[in-house]
């Protein structure tokens, strides 16, 4: 018998139902600590796992901060524009 | 200024002088009064007087846009058709942002606090002399923290600065002031995250 790990499990169901991805976009006044202290406390990133992708942002001017259906994109970008940052969401594939 | 720090008991402490907090006062009102036209209006009748709503496409004045961006990247139908489900919700907590500040701020900023002051306004961090403390809950951190987000990128619209290169025109006094007070915020606002984040 093979277990399935829950990663897996986790990985397939996202790319099933939910092929949509939320980006956030550089912009020159936001702070970096403010960025990575957004994604810490919002999506519950660790300390370097929201360090890294604050420098996505920063150097190559957008990152993908979550995947998953529509309308969870969609309440995370509205999330986003509450803290000021600039997000927007679109399929994955687009 | 004495710069946000976190306080023994775990509270959020600054302190402000009179200048400062009329100062950030004013930009809060301003900031207040640009969303408060799009949180009144709706495009949609059936939405209008229920709280949820806004209008239809992004607003041509670059501070409102940044403030509220469209949601889809590449799709003016789908923004369209979130903006005005959301808008008005986004808006409106904008503004309640903006109405904790002035209510921190309004024991120590006088009633008549105008942007005129602005360039009258000595900005600094180490005028220890002057000033009253505020005290923030984790509540009020927040909502501090989104409403000089707001300010800054309300400045940033005005001054033009849109990209990472972006500058401004050194010869432009209005603009100097302005940019002047926004590079203060900046530090009043990483002071705020630094703390919150202790």
């Amino acid at each position: 018998m093979v277990q399935t790990t829950p990663e897996l499990v986790q990985q397939e169901r996202t790319e099933f139902d939910s092929p949509w991805i939320t980006l956030v976009w550089n912009d020159p006044v936001n702070l970096m600590s403010y960025v990575s202290w957004v994604f810490r406390t919002y999506f519950g990133f660790s300390r370097e796992e929201a360090d890294r992708l604050m420098m996505q942002v920063h150097n190559d001017g957008r990152s993908v901060v979550a995947t998953g259906s529509r309308e969870e994109m969609e309440r995370h970008v509205e999330a986003m524009h509450d803290y000021g940052l600039w997000a927007t969401l679109q399929k994955a594939d687009a | 200024m004495i710069p946000f720090e976190r306080s023994a008991d775990g509270s959020i402490v600054a302190t402000f002088s009179a200048v400062e907090a009329e100062l950030i006062s004013s930009l809060a009102t301003q900031v207040a009064g640009l969303l408060g036209s799009v949180a009144a209006r709706s495009d949609d009748p059936e939405l209008a007087g229920t709280g949820i709503g806004g209008s239809s496409r992004m607003d041509d004045d670059p501070a409102i846009a940044r403030l509220l961006p469209n949601a889809y990247s590449g799709d003016d139908d789908a923004s369209q058709e979130f903006r005005q489900l959301t808008e008005r919700g986004l808006a409106s907590r904008k503004i309640d942002n903006a109405v904790t500040v002035l209510k921190t701020l309004a024991p120590i900023a006088s009633a008549d606090a105008t942007l005129g002051g602005i360039a009258d306004a000595e900005l600094s961090d180490e005028s220890l002399e002057f000033g009253e403390e505020i005290t923030l809950d984790a509540a009020g951190a927040l909502a501090w923290m989104r409403a000089l987000t707001d300010i800054r990128l309300t400045i940033a619209a005005r001054l033009g600065i849109v990209t990472d290169d972006d500058t401004i025109d050194e010869d432009d006094e209005q603009a100097v002031v302005l940019a002047d007070v926004y590079g203060w915020l900046g530090m009043v606002t990483e002071s705020l995250v630094e703390a919150v984040d202790q």
